[in-house]
């Protein structure tokens, strides 16, 4: 049942909780206690995302979840959109409706809760409580010092998840 | 939501009349009164930066608009904006083709992510690098229209003074005579020149009517809005002088100071409040909060079931007395009687339909003709009063001072329940700070009735109290009125007092209202 397709490069520790079907990006470093669960359709994550503790990525619908590069997902962040482009942060706590599809460089502050089903716009930053949102200049710049980190310090904690190209995982399948 | 001192439920009544918990009210040594920030003046003590913490005398403040010179918050969120640094590859000087890595420094908001690019500032090369400040277009015109006024303001002046030199046969002495050494009066050489008008300043506005007015172009009407380039009304009007109505225009503003106050009682004129000089001290010189003198009450179980109209409830109420004496609690009925300017003592009397018929109506609600009580003479104690005699001749003179000067505040006494007053006292032994850390320390008996105090602690009791609702059908929450005796011990009044040696023990009242439908924390 679950098809995880782990591409080299990529960090993704045992304790992580992954479900369905879910390709995995180079350079992508999934935490321990992250979920990306793909239980109505597949996800597909790019490369050079980070995925933090108690982050949740979830696709409840029978369409794919496409999602981009360089992308940041916080702690505690809570994320159902159809598709998420390049270059976002999804801060702390944040929570983002299923009806959403997002471009590139957008920001979605702490706690905030975002659900309208329309595009956001690039380089979009959404914050306060009530919400506001306004333009940035340009998009937030890229994690690369912290995912070269990560990719080094995380292997000497954590049970790393054995990547390949394509791998399948689930042997109950076995009919 | 959920406070120790229970904010909502537990109110104590302050002299003017207003509503507050415990610890938003203050308590008067020498008048022996609880007073509110209403019945406080506030005065200024220091200025100083929330974010740099740095204290600034009151004339540099007033000379900078009271703003700090460092720290700058973010136009869009107003939070502070920190100094972030980006590394670039610059040419070296001396070899242009080596590359060297070299800091530029750019501010930035946590919150919305507003940054000193985004209005076009460009990256500086030291840490408190200029950043641009928004300047009045119009600041020109105004310090030439202000020095106008000025000249005028001076010369209207001079002219009240002394109306013209007096052209005496003395004068015309010219140099030889006292009048030479009078102190010159006149800006202008001449006294004839004091009549010539002074010279407008050339930026005085015409109010000649245009001809033709320019053409609306059609672009405000077809051009798309977006929304997040237009900067909302607080945007706008925290950046005075420009005003923009785009967000790429917005600069950063210097941060407000904040300020520290003092308090002072507005009867007595003595201090209730001092704070520490240094910002970043939390201590006080002075202070005295109702918290550390008045006995704290609250609330420790809500009703089991609503209480109707009529019908009794047991409530058990938290004792606890903060002062260094022991001091004896006595409950009584709710008797606070507001101060009214309309006395037989006073001469300018109010006419009471006229000037603020709320008021009338919440002192109705007030006045203890309203409670059924066994006793009357209960009833009209006023408040303040002390059993000892302490205060004597001085004290209608105090509450004459309190009816000028205090504010009258109109705030809704609303109380549907009263007490039934045990008949004993509860005493309570006086506060140890270490009782808090020492497991075994024993609590002093005073032989309790059980039925009454239930349990003690140190310097706290609880109580157990009889509660009836009054027989009136409304469909208000239940509100308990209790009015408390307590010993009050003051300890610097004897010290100014010339002959008398032990601190005078005093008994005080106040006066509560406790709202029995909230749940206590």
């Amino acid at each position: 049942m679950a098809n995880l397709q782990i591409t080299v490069g990529a960090v993704v520790c045992v304790e992580a909780e992954i479900r369905g079907d879910v390709r995995i990006g180079t350079k992508t470093i999934v935490h321990p206690c992250a979920k990306i669960l793909a239980t109505g359709g597949p996800i597909v994550i790019g490369d050079a995302n980070i995925v933090e503790e108690l982050a949740t990525i979830e696709n409840k619908s029978p369409e794919p979840m496409i999602i981009g590069n360089n992308n940041v997902f916080e702690v505690g962040s809570l994320v159902k959109a159809k598709a998420i482009g390049d270059h976002n942060i999804f801060e702390t706590k944040c929570f983002v409706g299923d009806q959403i599809s997002i471009g590139n460089g957008c920001v979605f502050g702490a706690g905030t809760k975002v659900t309208p089903s329309q595009a956001v716009p690039d380089n979009s930053v959404f914050y306060g409580e009530p919400l506001k949102h306004r333009l940035a200049g340009e998009r937030p710049s890229a994690q690369t010092l912290q995912i070269d980190f990560l990719s080094r310090i995380l292997p000497n904690y954590h049970n790393i998840i054995n990547p390949t190209i394509k791998r399948e995982i689930a042997v109950e399948k076995a009919s | 939501m959920a406070h120790l001192f229970q904010l909502d439920t537990v109110k104590y009544v302050c002299c003017c009349g207003s509503l507050k918990p415990i610890c938003n009210v203050y308590f008067c040594r020498h008048c022996l009164r609880l007073r509110c920030h209403y019945c406080v003046s506030h005065e200024v003590d220091s200025h100083y930066c929330g974010n740099c913490s740095e204290n600034m005398p009151s004339a540099e403040a007033k000379q900078k608009k009271n703003r700090c010179g460092t720290c700058y918050d973010c136009p869009s969120c107003k939070q502070t904006l920190s100094i972030r640094a980006t590394t670039i590859q610059v040419p070296n000087e001396d070899e242009p083709e080596k590359l060297v890595a070299k800091k530029l420094y750019y501010l930035a908001c946590g919150f919305c992510r507003w940054t000193s690019r985004d209005a076009g500032l460009p990256d500086s090369q030291n840490t408190s690098g200029p950043w641009a400040e928004p300047e009045n277009p119009l600041g020109q015109q105004i310090t030439e229209i202000s020095d106008y006024f000025r000249m005028l303001a001076i010369r209207e002046k001079n002219s009240k003074d002394k109306k013209f030199v007096q052209k005496s046969k003395y004068l015309a002495a010219g140099r030889h005579g006292v009048a030479h050494l009078l102190p010159r009066r006149y800006p202008v050489s001449v006294p004839e020149e004091m009549s010539k008008a002074l010279p407008p300043p050339t930026y005085i506005a015409s109010t000649e009517g245009m001809e033709d007015l320019p053409e609306v172009s059609d672009d405000v009407y077809e051009d798309e809005l977006i929304i997040p380039k237009v900067t909302s009304l607080p945007q706008r009007l925290r950046q005075l002088e420009t005003q923009p109505t785009e967000t790429s225009k917005l600069l950063p503003t210097h941060k407000q100071l904040l300020v520290k106050r003092s308090l002072r009682c507005r009867v007595c004129e003595r201090n209730i409040s001092k704070p520490e000089y240094s910002p970043v001290s939390i201590k006080f010189k002075i202070q005295l909060n109702a918290y550390f003198h008045v006995p704290q009450l609250r609330l420790m179980t809500p009703l089991n079931e609503p209480l109707v109209p009529g019908g009794k409830a047991r409530i058990v109420l938290r004792l606890a007395n903060p002062t260094q004496f022991p001091t004896a609690i006595k409950f009584l009925p709710f008797s606070f009687v507001p101060l009214q300017k309309n006395g037989a003592t006073e001469k300018r009397i109010l006419d009471p339909g006229s000037f603020d018929p709320t008021r009338e109506s919440s002192t109705d609600h007030s006045l203890p003709s309203h409670t059924p009580t066994p006793t009357t003479s209960i009833t009209f104690i006023t408040p303040g009063v002390t059993g000892v005699g302490a205060l004597g001749s001085g004290e209608s003179t105090q509450i004459m001072k309190e009816i000028h000067v205090l504010p009258k505040r109109s705030e809704r006494f609303f109380q549907n329940c009263d007490v039934i007053p045990p008949a004993d006292e509860i005493v309570l032994p006086p506060r140890d700070e270490t009782s808090d850390f020492d497991d075994f320390a024993e609590t002093p008996d005073f032989n309790d009735d059980p039925k009454l105090v239930p349990w003690r602690k140190a310097n706290k009791a609880a109580v157990y109290l009889d509660v009836i609702r009054q027989a009136n059908e409304d469909n208000e929450p239940p509100v308990l009125g209790l009015t408390i005796e307590y010993d009050y011990v003051n300890t610097i009044v004897a010290l100014e007092s010339k002959g008398v040696q032990e601190p005078q023990k005093v008994r005080l009242q106040a006066h509560l209202l406790i709202a029995l439908d909230r749940i206590p924390s």
